[in-house]
């Protein structure tokens, strides 16, 4: 089961996820990522140091979440991907389209340059 | 292995290839690459042959062979369409249409088999270390 704990600091709503995302788990991230995007949240930040695996619906909810975030010239980015998850990102070439970051404390700096 | 259709058993099915990848001889990341391949294979099933229905089986057999590693999955719903099967171009960013890829860059063959009455098989080929 996923878990998503939500915080906030300043400007920035992080999200960290803890488990696995898949066809069975995404559809509860894209609800949380909804709830942030029309709030109209400036900068989200998506944690998943905890996230062990990730397939094409969660990148495809990652997605649908920038270009949501994109509308309203809000901000998405992720931070701490495992190795397994980052190659997923290199495999269908989205590194080169999210903001990834080592950890949320540098992705929320890097806002502040 | 036979599992129902419901996407809640993927995990299940992940952490079989896992083991067999690993009793195969791939290192970790290999292992977690074929992981990914028939993860998308099953979700695929589950989206499109069987249109989200969580009670109908998907047979899944891991079979190592002396050079290769293979897996083929069963199913019993819509069969597959050939233009379908292309996967898209990955600088078109957006939602979707990412799983093919994944299966097809992973995978050393990938073959899809309509020629049953009902359903689709598809045959993933990977071959062992050292063995290509």
């Amino acid at each position: 089961m996923l878990t998503v704990n939500i915080e906030t600091k300043g400007n920035a709503r992080i999200l960290a996820i803890d488990g696995e995302i898949d066809l069975y788990s995404s559809p509860q991230l894209r609800k949380e990522l909804l709830a942030a995007t029309e709030a109209k949240a400036p900068l989200i930040v998506v944690d998943l140091a905890k996230v062990g695996y990730m397939d094409s619906s969660g990148l495809a909810t990652l997605i649908e979440a920038l270009r949501q975030t994109s509308d309203y010239s809000g901000k998405l980015k992720l931070a701490s991907l495992q190795s397994g998850v980052q190659d997923v990102f290199a495999l269908s070439r989205l590194d080169k389209v999210f903001e990834i970051h080592e950890s949320v404390d540098q992705a929320l700096g890097s806002n502040e340059s | 292995m036979k599992i129902l259709s419901n996407p809640k058993f993927l995990r299940i099915a992940r952490s079989s290839v896992l083991q067999v990848a690993q009793l195969a001889g791939f290192a970790d990341d290999a292992c977690q690459s074929l992981v990914t391949a028939v993860d998308e294979a099953m979700s695929n099933i589950i989206r499109y042959a069987y249109q989200m229905r969580t009670d109908q089986p998907i047979t899944l057999q891991c079979i190592i062979e002396s050079d290769h590693l293979k897996f083929i999955l069963r199913d019993f719903g819509t069969q597959a369409d050939p233009e379908s099967l292309k996967g898209r171009d990955l600088d078109d960013i957006r939602p979707g249409g990412l799983g093919i890829h994944f299966i097809k860059s992973i995978m050393d063959s990938v073959e899809y088999d309509t020629s049953h009455d009902i359903g689709t098989e598809l045959t993933m080929i990977k071959y062992l270390p050292g063995k290509k």
